[in-house]
């Protein structure tokens, strides 16, 4: 059989073209509950000390469950379709930017951060969603004022720990149960 | 259990550096002295300087509404999506901030002896 490296891809690929099915119909359930949970979320919105804006990150939970099931390049593309899709349906071109600085600073994070090797989803969700801010707020810095998005940033690595740690915990969780799942359909 | 094992001591690690990044800019930040003015910006360009001391209310562009009353500024009104700019506490010492990123309005609170160069 295969290294390990290939492992988690195998138990989903596997069985030719049912394999490709089953994948297309994961990837399109984490897509459309990716899209679900950023839309959920809009909803919900968080204030802590009296600053306002803050996330869960939940889209990034469904992320995350493609990087780990699939690969980078399907994680990469539930992203982006995710992104795309609120900016078709809600969005403002300003918005659209602040979504693609935000995500593709997390995604790299998280890419190279899981390569290493030597952290578990809780820290690299937590990573993920520091940067995620640090690259909204980048944007911000540029289109707005620096000195005023300083004052912002504190708070939001604060609260982007926080929730990325809270979302490593659930993706470890759902990873379990999902492994536990697939070991039971292959007997 | 698979081979990926947890290893918490860098995960900790990995957070602690976070948050002692929060922290130091934090710290470099914050002088929480009364501020003096505050700075109106649209699109990074500087729109209107207003005194603290004086009450008052500036449409800014037709986008957002600020007030200044009591010595402290808040974005009272806005034509944004979310409303996020205007659910943000009232603002009074240096160096602090509200952003209406849809509108790409900024108003910070300067003097003191805060100011943030960037």
């Amino acid at each position: 059989m295969n290294g390990p490296a290939t492992e988690k891809t195998d138990m989903i690929n596997r069985g030719g073209k049912s394999g490709l099915a089953r994948r297309a119909a994961y990837l399109g359930v984490l897509t459309a509950l990716c899209f679900g949970l950023s839309y959920l979320e809009m909803l919900v919105p968080i204030t802590a000390g009296g600053i306002p804006g803050i996330k869960l990150g939940l889209a990034n939970l469904c992320v995350m469950a493609a990087l780990w099931l699939f690969g980078a390049k399907e994680a990469a593309a539930v992203s982006l379709i995710r992104i795309l899709l609120s900016w078709l349906i809600f969005g403002s071109f300003t918005g659209l930017l602040y979504s693609l600085a935000g995500g593709a600073l997390s995604f790299i994070g998280m890419i190279l951060l899981k390569k290493t090797g030597i952290f578990s989803p809780v820290g690299i969700s937590a990573a993920a969603g520091v940067l995620h801010n640090i690259g909204q707020l980048a944007v911000a810095a540029f289109l707005t004022d620096a000195g005023a998005i300083w004052y912002y940033l504190p708070v939001l690595i604060v609260s982007g720990a926080a929730a990325g740690a809270l979302n490593g915990i659930i993706l470890a969780a759902v990873l379990k149960a999902l492994s536990g799942r697939q070991n039971k359909n292959e007997q | 259990m698979n081979k990926k094992i947890k290893r918490p001591a860098a995960d900790i690690l990995l957070i602690c550096a976070a948050l002692a990044l929060a922290l130091i800019i934090y710290l470099s930040g914050a002088k929480k002295e009364a501020g003096v003015n505050v700075e109106v910006r649209l699109g990074g360009k500087i729109y209107a300087v207003l005194s603290l001391d004086e009450d008052a209310e500036l449409d800014i562009d037709g986008k957002c509404t600020l007030k200044i009353e009591g010595g402290a500024a808040k974005i009272v009104k806005s034509d944004c999506p979310n409303g996020l700019c205007a659910a943000h506490r009232p603002i009074s010492r240096s160096g602090e901030a509200i952003v209406c990123l849809p509108n790409g309005v900024s108003v910070k609170i300067t003097g003191g002896g805060a100011d943030f160069v960037i």
